[in-house]
């Protein structure tokens, strides 16, 4: 599901490319972000037979980040959602309604007015983005990015549209830095990583920065 | 959005002005609106809510609130108004409806219901775009904690790649996995 004011223009090619098989959604305006409080992607939810949550928001697939580069650990992740698949709620992944309400609860208490006026905002920028009113977007994503500088998906949905990529990677990286200093994250670790996961991951970034510069493979 | 918006409601706002001074002043005294609350009967305003764009043919010109007819604000977040109250299947805001109050108004021998004052009741935070007469709400807190304190799967309704619509309730009696990503 592609949190992507770009829409289907933009999203449709990226999963032809992949020839998904599953059923792939384009959410333009985050509407999902905002009924299940998403920050960032990738984020995973689980939601059972009945139409009951599972497992709430959490950061999916992803193991570390580390100044504009991610290390994907998916196998963790994925094994956890297969043994779901099989056992249902036997599963030790499938959380108990006691364990979600506590997560649900201590998020909520995070949440607060600036963070939901934040929401709003966000969505009347991308309502006049689609309209082609650059102005009052960029009026209204500043807001957002204001009222609640722990979205990444604000910004970086805002910053996917400086003139150059060179520019959106600069503010993203500076941005990542500036919260690590701070002691922060860019991702907040799952529970259903790999404990070896963030080794791994500071090797394969080890491995990404030795190798030479990745060439487009030939058509 | 239409830059003529401003300019119909202007012209509204003075006609109405011209016609109906004495009978405006006298509906101005017992309500909590000020004078200028004609219809604007322009493509007055839009609101947003999570996952709709809700256009809005009608509705009374106010700087400070958003007054829809009673069947906009069903179309804008479910609340139907009842005689009890707004109501959103058994969460009920008490609305006085007699006389004027802060969340019903008559004009015109029509009702109006003050969207924005019961986003203020409910906690439900919004922006506002003056010059567009574009009103952003969030989700409704007590219907969101509820949905998510019972574990119940907000609902929502997006477009596949095909541009199929989809509804998450669509899949009851599957097991679901929402992993979102972007092209950012």
């Amino acid at each position: 599901m592609a949190q992507d004011t770009g829409g289907l223009e933009v999203v449709r090619p990226i999963y032809e490319k992949a020839g998904v098989t599953f059923t792939a959604l384009v959410d333009p305006q985050h509407t999902v972000s905002s009924l299940y409080r998403l920050v960032n992607v990738p984020m995973g939810i689980w939601i059972d037979e009945q139409g009951n949550i599972v497992r709430p928001p959490e950061v999916a697939y992803v193991a570390k980040m580390a100044l504009g580069s991610v290390a994907v650990d998916g196998e963790a992740y994925t094994a956890a959602l297969r043994d779901w698949v099989a056992k249902g709620a036997e599963s030790e992944f499938a959380l108990t309604p006691e364990e979600i309400r506590q997560r649900v609860t201590t998020a909520r208490h995070d949440a607060d007015t600036f963070v939901e006026r934040a929401d709003a905002a966000f969505r009347l920028g991308a309502h006049f983005k689609a309209a082609g009113d650059e102005a009052r977007a960029n009026r209204y994503w500043d807001l957002a990015q204001e009222l609640n500088p722990d979205s990444w998906n604000y910004h970086r949905q805002d910053w996917s549209f400086l003139p150059t990529m060179a520019e959106t990677m600069q503010r993203f990286t500076s941005k990542v830095r500036e919260v690590s200093e701070g002691g922060g994250v860019y991702y907040a670790p799952n529970e259903l990583s790999n404990p070896d996961a963030e080794e791994n991951a500071r090797r394969a970034l080890e491995r990404a920065a030795a190798a030479p510069e990745r060439q487009e493979p030939p058509r | 959005m239409p830059k003529s918006t401003l300019t119909a409601r202007d012209a509204g706002l003075r006609a109405c002005r011209a016609v109906l001074p004495a009978l405006l002043g006298a509906i101005v005294a017992a309500g909590p609106l000020g004078a200028q609350n004609a219809p604007n009967l322009e493509p007055a305003a839009t609101a947003l809510y999570p996952g709709r764009t809700v256009e809005l043919a009608e509705v009374l010109a106010d700087p400070n609130d958003l007054w829809t007819t009673p069947e906009d604000l069903t179309r804008i977040n479910d609340f139907v108004l009842k005689p009890e109250g707004a109501c959103l299947d058994d969460l009920c805001v008490p609305v006085r409806q007699d006389e004027d109050s802060e969340l019903f108004v008559r004009r015109q021998e029509r009702g109006w219901f003050n969207v924005s004052g019961l986003a203020r009741r409910l906690g439900q935070a919004y922006v506002h775009d003056p010059e567009t007469e574009t009103w952003s709400f969030a989700a409704v807190p007590v219907v969101l904690a509820s949905t998510l304190e019972s574990a119940r799967a907000p609902d929502f309704e997006l477009l596949d790649k095909d541009g199929v619509r989809r509804r998450l309730s669509d899949f009851r009696g599957r097991k679901v996995a929402i992993v979102t990503w972007a092209s950012w």
